[in-house]
């Protein structure tokens, strides 16, 4: 397995703990108010539903010239063949916006773009054969629908909004308090959704097995990575070192797992540790190990996709609330890290010692 | 209750032989006016900024309101309809038509899907360079004396344009284009190029990535030499025709990765259902010199890439 070195997210200086003014919702609206247009509503295949989309290429607008260095003819050429492309490319027809797998993980939807046709259009409301399924999901289930052979159970696509909805904000709610978010998707093909919703949430990603004991015996096996301390800025302070080396790595505040049948060791092991998790439950998974199920389709790479991009979008939205508030002064974090600043001498002699002695740090090991 | 089966068994859906008394004769009739199986096409006719205007009152001092609906609204919705019905079910159903022209110029059996998607293509191009309010190619200098360089003027490129246009027997479009020199600059100073006015037949198209399609001669008239002479490229001898050393080879070696070497930024449409209804059997001539004066410069001014408007010494292509 292979785990991104855990990050300390304290902060350096130890404010006294202010009252977490929550914000409104127009705290980080900008100046002007725009109508917001769903980009994903094309995947609704409601006639009518998105009318002015013959109108949104009539404004032709061509784009200015990018700034590019005079002298530089790679960068010229690439100029060229970019306004080339711009200009040239799409005339012809209109072309109906049309599902386009790449951009689920290029550029995937927010939470406010949840909607029962794009849960539908993704396959989420697609369960298991009626015959494997888990009695305790009964009421995330709208029916069955199949052949006499071969029933299956359809999820209730209301009952899915409503829940990611419920996990978006607890994503966003704790990347807003600088929770650390681990992310896991052992499957094939759910890697790159995976790698995409961590770095949106800043968190961290796991895509291949979980090696039993890592929260539990983490003092073992993961007893050799990397940590370093990070301020309200995320930028790394350094003077902790010594510190540092008796610190356990640090534990996830929430862990989203897209396939749990797989995974239920690590999510027994939150559960002894009282991490929360979230997780997609088809309907052949036992939601009691879940503390916030996501009734959906866990085969379908176009559901875990779109489930993993609207999380990672949460978190996304959840640490630029962060960054605002710290770069007011607000700091949500919590501050029980244990730490103590280091003393001005000490840093002193410590930075004239390691450029004397070119001291390493101790370096995260592939475990 | 979740497990219990639906009220519709599916034995409902399947047709029985019994049909009842009130309704055997309705049932027994063929099914002639069958629903078309409701499907969405891909292709629209694109929006133009003035269609709106132009639909009401035409485009001013060329096309009259028919006229404009024959060679705009009919024409490119009968191109889109076309490319629906070409490219439905396959995986390039959702390309666009450039890209759809480029990748089939080179396979004959698709010839229609080009034909049809290197037509709506230049049409669009046309119709994009107008508008209800043209702009005059001497408010813009710098545009202005880069044709120069290369014209000399703007009445000699104007001349030298129709004149092409006219002489042109049957249908197709005439482009002024922007070809880049192919050898590389040197350090520090702009990539050189010149203005060149290009000829292309039927559904041709301008870029040189569909080479093999741009139909730039009347075949009729030509032979294999004059077609190679105006290819300018084909030696004799075969022996070290292709290659990374040969000239083919080293031309293609100096185009950038994924450049192009020519850049349309203006065409006319010399079809005949476009000028056909305002301006009669004998009006080309008088289409085209009305199509001049109502191009609308800036619409040029924009699509022309930045190296073409910062004009060097006078220069020939």
């Amino acid at each position: 397995m292979i785990l991104r070195s855990l990050l300390l997210r304290q902060g350096r200086f130890a404010l006294p703990r202010s009252t977490l003014i929550r914000p409104f919702r127009r705290y980080l609206a900008s100046q002007i108010e725009e109508t917001y247009t769903n980009p994903h509503q094309h995947q609704q295949f409601i006639a009518g539903a998105d009318g002015d989309a013959t109108k949104s290429q009539a404004a032709t607008s061509l784009s200015a010239e990018s700034e590019v260095l005079d002298n530089d003819p790679v960068a010229l050429n690439y100029a060229l063949q970019q306004h080339s492309k711009a200009v040239t490319g799409k005339i012809g027809s209109m072309v109906e916006p049309h599902y386009r797998p790449h951009e689920l993980l290029s550029n995937p939807p927010s939470p406010k773009d949840i909607t029962l046709e794009l849960l539908m259009a993704s396959q989420s409301h697609i369960g298991h054969s009626t015959s494997l399924w888990h009695p305790a999901n009964a009421k995330y289930i709208f029916g069955v629908r199949g052949e006499d052979g071969h029933p299956i159970h359809i999820i209730s696509l209301d009952v899915t909004a409503a829940h990611l909805r419920r996990a978006c904000k607890v994503v966003s709610g704790v990347t807003e308090r600088g929770g650390l978010v681990l992310f896991v998707g052992s499957r094939e093909g759910q890697a790159r959704c995976v790698v995409n919703a961590a770095s949106m949430s800043k968190g961290c990603h796991l895509f291949t097995k979980w090696i039993p004991g890592t929260i539990t015996n983490g003092q073992q096996i993961l007893g050799k990575c990397k940590k370093k301390v990070v301020n309200h800025k995320d930028e790394e302070v350094k003077g902790f070192e010594d510190q540092l080396i008796q610190k356990a790595a640090v534990k996830p505040d929430l862990v989203v797992c897209l396939n749990p049948l797989e995974n239920y060791v690590l999510l027994h092991e939150c559960a002894l540790n009282n991490i929360p998790t979230v997780g997609i439950v088809d309907t052949d998974v036992n939601p009691t190990w879940i503390t916030y199920p996501i009734p959906a389709n866990d085969d379908s790479l176009r559901c875990v996709q779109l489930i993993a991009g609207v999380l990672g979008r949460a978190g996304q939205e959840g640490q630029a609330v962060r960054r605002e508030l710290a770069l007011t002064g607000q700091l949500p974090a919590r501050q029980d890290h244990g730490l103590e600043p280091p003393a001005e001498q000490e840093t002193d002699e410590r930075n004239s010692r390691d450029k004397e002695h070119g001291r390493n740090l101790l370096q995260a090991g592939d475990v | 209750m979740i497990t219990r089966r639906l009220a519709r068994p599916a034995g409902a859906l399947t047709s029985t032989s019994w049909t009842c008394a009130s309704c055997t004769r309705a049932s027994l009739l063929p099914q002639t006016c069958r629903q078309p199986p409701s499907r969405r096409s891909l292709h629209h006719v694109p929006p133009l900024t003035y269609d709106e205007s132009f639909k009401r009152q035409g485009i001013p001092g060329l096309l009259s309101p028919d006229g404009f609906r024959i060679a705009w609204t009919d024409y490119q919705g009968s191109m889109v309809q076309k490319l629906n019905e070409l490219t439905a079910g396959e995986p390039y159903e959702d390309a666009h038509v450039k890209q759809l022209a480029l990748q089939f110029a080179r396979d004959p059996m698709a010839a229609s899907l080009f034909n049809h998607a290197s037509m709506a293509h230049n049409n669009h191009f046309f119709f994009n360079s107008l508008s209800t309010s043209p702009l005059k190619v001497d408010r813009l200098p710098t545009l202005q004396q880069s044709l120069n360089n290369t014209f000399g003027s703007m009445e000699t490129l104007q001349s030298t344009f129709l004149d092409t246009a006219a002489a042109m027997f049957g249908p197709g479009f005439v482009w002024l284009v922007w070809a880049r020199n192919l050898d590389n600059p040197a350090a520090g100073a702009q990539r050189r190029g010149a203005w060149r006015i290009l000829t292309t037949y039927l559904a041709g198209t301008p870029y040189p990535e569909a080479g093999y399609r741009q139909q730039g001669l009347d075949m009729n008239n030509n032979s294999a030499a004059s077609y190679n002479s105006y290819m300018n490229q084909q030696p004799v001898n075969t022996v070290g025709a292709f290659g990374s050393f040969s000239q083919s080879g080293r031309e293609q070696a100096k185009l950038p990765p994924g450049g192009t070497n020519v850049m349309p930024v203006l065409c006319v449409n010399t079809w005949e259902h476009v000028w056909l209804r305002d301006y009669g059997m004998n009006g080309k001539r008088r289409f085209l010199r009305d199509w001049w004066d109502c191009v609308d410069w800036s619409q040029v001014e924009s699509i022309a890439p930045v190296e073409a408007k910062h004009p060097l010494e006078f220069q020939r292509g």
